[in-house]
């Protein structure tokens, strides 16, 4: 018996999943608090900002983790290989669905703009280029919005990107850059915003 | 972690670009517009709030009857429910009820002997008290035994006294003289005025009171003229 248990919180990924692979229920647990949100707005993000679904992808890719954790290899890292996974069933998705879903365009309707709030000028354009910005990313091809996401969005490095895409770092960076200058063109009207 | 070339643009201006960062950008932008241009949208992309999401929580509770039907827990036991209230295996081991009981008992066991020695001590000071009264009931008793002394000092004293006889304190051939003489007749019965005059220097008459009884007594001296004269002569 160990003197001192280990706090789950301070343990890394990889040492949670070998716990998890042991039965580990709190261990789960765990990686569940860190992955599920994150995990579940990369798949609203990339899954046409379809809760319902997104919830579905979660269950699958934690069910995964419980029926099968020798699936991941502890020498990885798990953080991108949780995304690989994410990201090869959206591609899966993809396939099965052929045309994607399209969003709302504009101001959210419910949007109250207040006269005495003083930064409302730049919430509204903070919400614009925000729309515009997603609409963007939904207009870019995948293979350089899920790119820009992982980079952006989710947080991983160029390093990471290129494990969980299985490509070259040159390639990331190609692809990253490409959709950045593709997103100033598209945003171009929104210097004012940009240029704060 | 190492920063990468996003990072850079994101915090250096064009102008603070080393020639190696320069080359690895001149590929996506040229010219310091087109870098400007990266760099506003990377910075406002960075400053979008993207708000963390949960999951339904019904999603988790489906996840959870999942492991644990992959992960059966063993079959319960009854001492398995006490054991995971007095030792849960989620906490620290100096978090576990067991073991905060057995650190008080163990603090209980070595502060314990603590005021036993403070009780000892203060023992040690009654003891010493007693001892002061110790001493007092020896002084009692060696004034006890001064006093029993005396009084058998006393006892002796007069036992001697009682046992001191003629002839302890006359001189022994007096004594058995003293002892051969007839006992003085009593007053009562023989003593007159015409009593027999003495053969001993001292005038001490033995008589008999009855037949075999003999008592010693002295005749007066105003009875006998020589001996009175003989006392009252001035010299």
């Amino acid at each position: 018996m160990r003197l001192v248990k280990p706090s789950y919180k301070t343990m890394t990924d990889e040492s949670l999943m070998v716990s998890v692979s042991k039965g580990d229920k709190r261990a789960f647990d765990e990686v569940y608090q860190r992955y599920s949100g994150p995990l579940l707005g990369y798949f609203m993000r990339m899954l046409w900002k379809d809760r319902e679904k997104a919830e579905d992808f979660v269950h699958d890719i934690f069910a995964k983790i419980v029926r099968r954790p020798e699936l991941f290899d502890p020498t990885r890292k798990f953080k991108t290989w949780v995304y690989s996974v994410a990201n090869n069933m959206c591609k899966n998705e993809y396939k099965k669905q052929e045309v994607r879903k399209n969003t709302s365009n504009g101001l959210d309707s419910s949007y109250a703009v207040s006269d005495v709030n003083a930064n409302v000028l730049h919430e509204v354009h903070d919400v614009q280029f925000r729309e515009a910005f997603e609409e963007s990313l939904e207009v870019l091809d995948q293979k350089h919005s899920e790119v820009f996401r992982l980079r952006h969005i989710e947080g991983l490095s160029i390093k990471e990107i290129s494990e969980v895409l299985g490509i070259s770092d040159g390639t990331v960076k190609s692809r990253i850059f490409y959709a950045t200058k593709y997103l100033a063109q598209s945003l171009k009207d929104f210097n004012p915003v940009m240029n704060r | 972690m190492k920063k990468d070339i996003v990072d850079i643009v994101m915090e250096k201006e064009f102008i603070e670009l080393t020639q190696i960062e320069r080359a690895e950008l001149n590929e996506f932008c040229a010219t310091e517009e087109e870098y400007n241009q990266l760099k506003s949208v990377f910075t406002n992309v960075k400053g979008m709030s993207f708000e963390a999401q949960k999951p339904r929580t019904e999603t988790k509770d489906r996840l959870d009857q999942l492991f644990d039907d992959t992960y059966p827990k063993r079959s319960p036991v009854w001492y398995v429910s006490v054991l995971s209230v007095i030792i849960p295996k989620d906490k620290p081991i100096y978090r576990q009820p067991l073991m905060q009981v057995a650190a008080v008992a163990l603090l209980f066991l070595l502060v314990v002997p603590l005021f036993r020695t403070e009780m000892t001590m203060s023992d040690n000071l009654i003891a010493n008290n007693e001892v002061v009264v110790t001493e007092n009931e020896n002084n009692r008793v060696v004034e006890a035994e001064s006093i029993e002394q005396e009084v058998s000092v006393e006892d002796v004293i007069q036992e001697q006294e009682r046992s001191v006889t003629a002839g302890d304190v006359v001189p022994g051939g007096l004594a058995s003289s003293i002892d051969e003489l007839e006992p003085m007749p009593t007053l009562a019965s023989g003593m007159s005025s015409s009593a027999p005059m003495s053969d001993h220097p001292d005038g001490v008459f033995m008589g008999g009171v009855s037949e075999g009884e003999s008592v010693a007594y002295s005749q007066p001296a105003s009875e006998s003229s020589e001996l009175l004269d003989l006392l009252t002569a001035t010299f």
